[in-house]
């Protein structure tokens, strides 16, 4: 549990500039967007010639929001591509260059999959590391939001409201919490078929690249495919709507499972430097 | 008694190992020999468990390897494994991290042996001080059992001294060496055993003193009685 | 150096702790305001079996509710599982379909016809018609689970000479004594290929089977003979309308014969004027099939909305001014004509009639109070005898938490649908 921890502690340290670079991106991409865009709606509440179509006649941080659609997601998505993108490159890293680091790794007198289980909790924890800074930020811009607006024309919004004008944090930061639940453990799930295909990959070279997309194909094959054969869409299936969602949550399961023991056997018995 | 038994090992079509049996005895130096691609690297990567075989095994002390041996075996691989942003301090404290048996007072005296400096990046190195720092790094901990693939490689001569220097040194005595390399000249009286590989299996396993004091002949002699006929 | 090594590592994850929980644990609860059904006169058991829909604008999102005496339901907002290309069949369900599924949940298993079923205290039936004979014949799948035994018989019956017939769909099951109704509602498959396909000469059909052995006994063409009778142009629409409450025995089922014209237009599309509709009923028991409601053609045009709950046929209509409505009742075995009502809105405190359906012998409705300064908190749901027109019940959605700003939140809010909680 230590070695693990010391290595979860190790992946975070390395990856720390990179985190902060993210972050960076999103703190100076959303608040010049705020920004711009409350003076620019601000301005125009001034202006006399203007005539409310949509007859809001305050002006409110969630409409900030909701008009800034694309530009808040840019930093966000760019954010998703670099996560997604480190998913490789945590694994390739350390086989890349002269220094093959995994020479050490895998020399390490612990057990291998801490190896595994670190890399996947690094990732995991970066995701809800930028997640966080979201909300945080938000909160900050609302109040830069305040500051901008003198208080005549400035209306109130909820919190609940500002995540539901935008379309990427209502799927990212979901009100309810079981959504969230599902939606992350998903993500974990995919994760580890990642990580699987990667090994995948370094285990057998050459064929190891068919493998490991077959090994994805697999996977996504069965849990995208499961409810349908099952007869979700179909009247009168076979299985209650509820038994085929408890179905799939198995399958999401079994797969997450076979994932990470095919990663350890793998890391165990088949990888080579 | 770090004991390989009849390891076969495939790569692509080819057995790289076919049928490999030595032994590495503690308190000795071992020196594995053959010509390029006689599967010598292979040999410390299966023993290391840094590649897969197929067939045969690999003991400790008649017990087969696992997590636990690697804390009574140190690898020098040929390479410095380290991250090239991590500084020379922090790589200490990696190994010390997860090493039991690491010494971090003999770890020091080997730096001030080699002149390394803990502030310096490991990417700054040059490959002579890589090499160097991947000794430290190998004879820091208190293992029974060194394995080291190509210690001299890349080496300039007064740097291999400094190496060579360390073999007959209290750091590594009393534990088993377990080495390949091509410089088996130049460290012939270092060396207690020699086992010659050739298409991955061992065909001459001798010891250097006997050899010398008997048949005369060095090292090289015997290599190339053998591998060259 | 030392303690603070790890400071990065713990301060993440602390972090990502406190906020996160603090998200969940607070910040993303919406606080909407719950509702309550409330009776404001009459017996309160009416009112537990409505459900009134809504749905509540807050500044620029809206939600959709549900209210009944219980309380109040929100909609989930969509999730990226509802963007995935599985769309949920919608079927009809009610009350004793609901039990069917909690007592023989295996036994409903697959069967997806929803008036496929029929059950009394010594058997639970369900058959279904498919196109799945050889020869691309009718063919009726029935399965009988005996109450008392727990056994189950499977039949299977492909109909001779039916070919021509396509898009079976099950109207109605029925027994009457030893003896098995299925009655089927079907396309003339030469109809069906041309362009007024939707509107081909349909035929509903009642195939009798023997319970014993499953073997087809007789066939019945309830819409033999049925013409058009407002002229030349004019064209049949038929819709069989069988007992309400899904599973429940009933001795007749009825036939809404509908006159219509179709003008053809530019780009396949067609105009349909609704000319008058008349009501037929069908005995089970004896095959006969009489008039029941002659032809009518309804002032508005909007034509009939008929419903058969146990012996008694109810006709309901919009009434002839706005905000009225007006429903006649029918014997369904002698025909005679037991009520002819009309209800205005002012009657049950409001100014318009909103949703308004007939049930279970009652009269449902959800009445709008345009001049009610509470916005949508002027609705009232209402239910009436069906054969007396005397009102059961009326209650009012409340705001359950008193310290909310009443006025603010009704402003937000419309009830606009009412429906029968188990049913749909």
């Amino acid at each position: 549990m230590n070695r693990y921890l010391k290595l979860v502690h190790m992946e975070i340290h390395r990856f720390r500039y990179f985190l902060l670079g993210l972050m960076a991106l999103t703190l100076v991409g959303q608040i010049l967007t705020v920004a711009i865009a409350t003076s620019n709606e601000a301005a125009k509440f001034r202006d006399p010639a203007r005539f409310s179509i949509d007859s809001a006649d305050k002006l409110s941080f969630e409409w900030i929001v909701r008009i800034s659609q694309g530009m808040f997601a840019l930093p966000i998505l760019i954010s998703m591509a670099a996560l997604l993108f480190y998913v490789f490159l945590i694994w390739y890293r350390d086989w890349l260059g002269r220094s093959t680091f995994m020479y050490r790794l895998l020399a390490l007198p612990t057990a291998r999959r801490n190896l595994y289980l670190s890399k996947l909790t690094a990732i995991v924890l970066f995701v809800f590391v930028l997640l966080s800074f979201q909300l945080i930020l938000l909160a900050f811009e609302q109040l830069i939001f305040h500051w901008i607006v003198p208080a005549d024309i400035r209306g109130e919004s909820v919190f609940t409201d500002v995540i539901l004008s935008n379309w990427l944090f209502e799927v990212l930061l979901p009100l309810s919490g079981s959504q969230f639940v599902s939606l992350y453990g998903f993500g974990i799930m995919a994760v580890t078929v990642l990580f699987t295909a990667i090994l995948l990959e370094r285990s057998y070279r050459i064929w190891g690249i068919g493998y490991a997309a077959a090994y994805v194909a697999a996977c996504g094959f069965a849990v995208y495919a499961t409810p349908f054969a099952l007869g979700v869409n179909q009247l009168g299936s076979y299985f209650y709507q509820w038994e085929i969602f408890a179905i799939e949550a198995a399958v999401c399961f079994l797969v997450t499972a076979v994932s990470v023991a095919l990663g350890f056997r793998l890391l165990n018995k088949r990888i080579s430097v | 008694m770090i004991e390989v038994v009849n390891v076969r090992k495939r790569y692509r079509r080819r057995y790289v190992l076919d049928g490999l049996s030595f032994a590495a005895e503690k308190g000795r130096i071992t020196c594995l020999a053959g010509l390029n691609g006689a599967g010598k690297s292979t040999a410390l990567k299966v023993i290391m468990g840094l590649a897969p075989y197929q067939e045969g095994a690999v003991r400790l002390d008649g017990k087969p390897i696992d997590r636990s041996s690697r804390e009574r075996i140190s690898f020098v691989p040929d390479r410095i494994a380290m991250p090239s942003s991590m500084k020379l301090a922090d790589a200490l404290q990696f190994m010390a991290d997860f090493y039991a048996s690491w010494n971090g007072a003999r770890a020091r005296e080997l730096m001030r042996f080699f002149d390394l400096k803990e502030g310096d990046k490991v990417g700054s190195l040059s490959k002579g001080m890589a090499a160097k720092f991947n000794l430290v790094l190998g004879l820091a901990p208190d293992t029974d059992y060194v394995v080291m693939d190509e210690p001299f490689s890349g080496i300039d001569v007064f740097g291999r001294e400094a190496v060579a220097s360390v073999f007959s040194s209290e750091w590594v005595e009393g534990r088993g060496v377990l080495i390949t390399t091509h410089e088996i000249a130049e460290i012939e009286h270092l060396i207690d055993h020699v086992v010659l590989l050739k298409d991955g299996r061992a065909v001459r396993s001798f010891d250097t003193e006997r050899v010398r004091d008997e048949e005369g002949k060095s090292v090289v002699d015997v290599m190339r009685e053998v591998l060259l006929a | 150096m030392r303690r603070t090594r790890y400071a990065l590592s713990v301060g993440l994850c602390l972090f990502v702790l406190v906020t996160l929980g603090y998200y969940y644990a607070y910040a993303s609860d919406e606080r909407l305001p719950s509702l309550k059904l409330e009776t404001i006169e009459g017996d309160a058991k009416e009112g537990a079996a409505l459900s009134l829909i809504g749905s509540y604008h807050q500044s620029m999102q809206s939600r959709m509710l549900t209210v009944t005496t219980d309380g109040s339901e929100y909609a989930q907002r969509d999730t990226l599982v509802d963007l995935l290309p599985w769309e949920r069949p919608w079927t009809p369900d009610s009350p004793d379909l609901k039990a069917i599924r909690k007592e023989h949940p295996n036994f409903m298993r697959g069967k997806g016809e929803p008036r496929g079923w029929y059950r009394d205290e010594e058997m639970l039936v369900y058959a279904a018609a498919d196109n799945g004979g050889s020869d691309g014949r009718i063919r009726l799948k029935v399965e009988v689970l005996n109450e008392s035994s727990g056994k189950t018989k499977r039949y299977s019956v492909a109909v001779e000479d039916s070919q021509s017939y396509t898009y079976p769909y099950t109207a109605d099951v029925q027994r009457v004594g030893g003896q098995l109704h299925v009655l089927v509602f079907m396309q003339h498959t030469e109809v069906a290929d041309r362009v007024r396909d939707a509107i081909g000469l349909n035929e509903v059909w009642d195939y009798v089977l023997d319970l014993e052995d499953g073997s087809l006994i007789s066939r019945n063409n309830l819409t033999e003979g049925l013409k058009a009778e407002s002229g030349v142009d004019a064209e049949l629409r038929i819709a069989p309308i069988a007992e309400g409450s899904l599973a429940a025995p009933s001795e007749y089922a009825l036939i809404e014969v509908t006159d219509i014209k179709v003008k053809q237009l530019a780009h396949n599309t067609q105009e349909i004027n609704n000319l008058g509709t008349r009501l037929y009923s069908y005995s089970y028991r004896t095959g006969e099939r009489k008039l029941l409601v002659p032809f009518k053609t309804s002032a508005r045009g909007t034509g009939f909305m008929c419903k058969l709950y146990g012996n008694q046929v109810s006709v309901q209509q919009d009434g002839e001014t706005p905000g009225t409505f007006a429903w006649t009742l029918f014997d369904v075995a002698t025909g005679e004509k037991k009520a002819d009502l009309t209800v205005t809105a002012e009657q049950l405190g409001g100014t318009d009639i909103g949703t308004v359906f007939i049930a279970h012998g009652r009269v449902y409705t959800l009445v709008h109070d345009t001049d009610s300064p509470l916005g949508g908190g002027g609705s009232m749901a209402a239910v009436l005898d069906a054969a007396t027109g005397q009102v059961l019940y009326r209650g009012k959605a409340v705001i359950a938490d008193p310290t909310r700003d009443g006025d603010k939140e009704w402003s937000r809010l419309e009830l606009f649908s009412l429906s029968l909680r188990d049913e749909s």
